[in-house]
């Protein structure tokens, strides 16, 4: 996701004065992408508190922000903070590596022992993603199947392919190392591929 | 020579532009000889796609204007 860098230095000055207008469109440029991650690391439910949370937290450390990262970075970064604060509070803790049903296991027994496919892949009937989206039963079964990855390969899938941030900004922001996130981005689509698959075979989620 | 069940386990890799040159040609090879792998491939990728249009479609805006407009309302003191 492209980041403003012109306007992000424009508003700086002003925010470290704690300029109320300029916090406020500071607001509504991310609140959304904000939104998107919380919601991936503790669920719809209470995403809008954490989010609100993080935004006391970014406007009491606004003055202190040292530009080692852009803002946005900076304040998704806070976000997840906040994500992992409210998980610990209720006795959740992140999966980090939590092999859900899912991830490697999704292909485990598609191949025979030579490495070469025993159950190929299926062709789909109609594979763009408009003609794949005109279920709603398969939208409802891939919802269902995001919400319910492990946290941390929620947030790596959001950030990456669909928020397209770097694998730099990533790490960044969840604070893990680079091979960590290519790992829990790899389960992630590994695990949705397999239920998209599933899907289309049988029809049903 | 790659196995299928590496290409599997390399799909993200290869995607993301992430193999060295050389593993990228093997990669490549290998999909120009195994229409199984092709169909793979382009699968994972049609899976992603589609997700990224879900989530473009459904980005509640309405959600966020209101939580945004509370965030705006909070005692700045």
């Amino acid at each position: 996701m492209a980041i403003d860098t012109a306007l992000e230095a424009e508003l700086l000055p002003l925010l470290r004065t704690r300029h109320e207008a300029s916090f406020n469109r500071l607001v509504a440029m991310y609140c959304g992408p904000m939104l998107g991650l919380a919601k991936s690391m503790v669920g719809e439910a209470i995403a809008d508190e954490v989010v609100q949370e993080a935004w006391v937290s970014v406007y009491r450390a606004l003055p202190r922000f040292e530009g080692r990262s852009s803002l946005k970075t900076w304040i998704l970064r806070i976000t997840a903070n906040e994500a992992r604060t409210r998980l610990r509070k209720e006795s959740r803790t992140l999966a980090f590596e939590a092999l859900s049903p899912g991830g490697a296991g999704v292909l485990t027994g598609r191949f025979a022992e030579d490495g070469h496919w025993q159950i190929p892949p299926s062709g789909w009937h109609d594979d763009s993603p408009d003609a794949l989206l005109t279920s709603s039963e398969m939208r409802n079964c891939i919802e269902a199947t995001m919400a319910r990855l492990p946290e941390l390969q929620q947030a790596v899938f959001v950030l990456k392919d669909l928020e397209h941030y770097s694998f730099e900004e990533i790490c960044n922001i969840l604070d893990i190392s680079a091979s960590n996130a290519r790992v829990l981005l790899h389960r992630a689509r590994i695990s949705l591929f397999g239920k998209i698959e599933h899907f289309q075979d049988s029809g049903e989620c | 020579m790659l196995k299928c069940r590496q290409i599997a386990e390399q799909a993200s890799q290869y995607i993301d532009g992430e193999l060295s040159l050389w593993g990228r040609m093997q990669y490549r090879t290998h999909l120009m000889m195994c229409h199984h792998c092709r169909l793979f491939v382009h699968n994972f990728k049609a899976g992603i796609a589609m997700l990224d249009r879900l989530h473009r479609e459904k980005t509640p805006q309405d959600k966020v204007e209101r939580i945004c407009g509370h965030v705006r309302s909070i005692p700045k003191d």
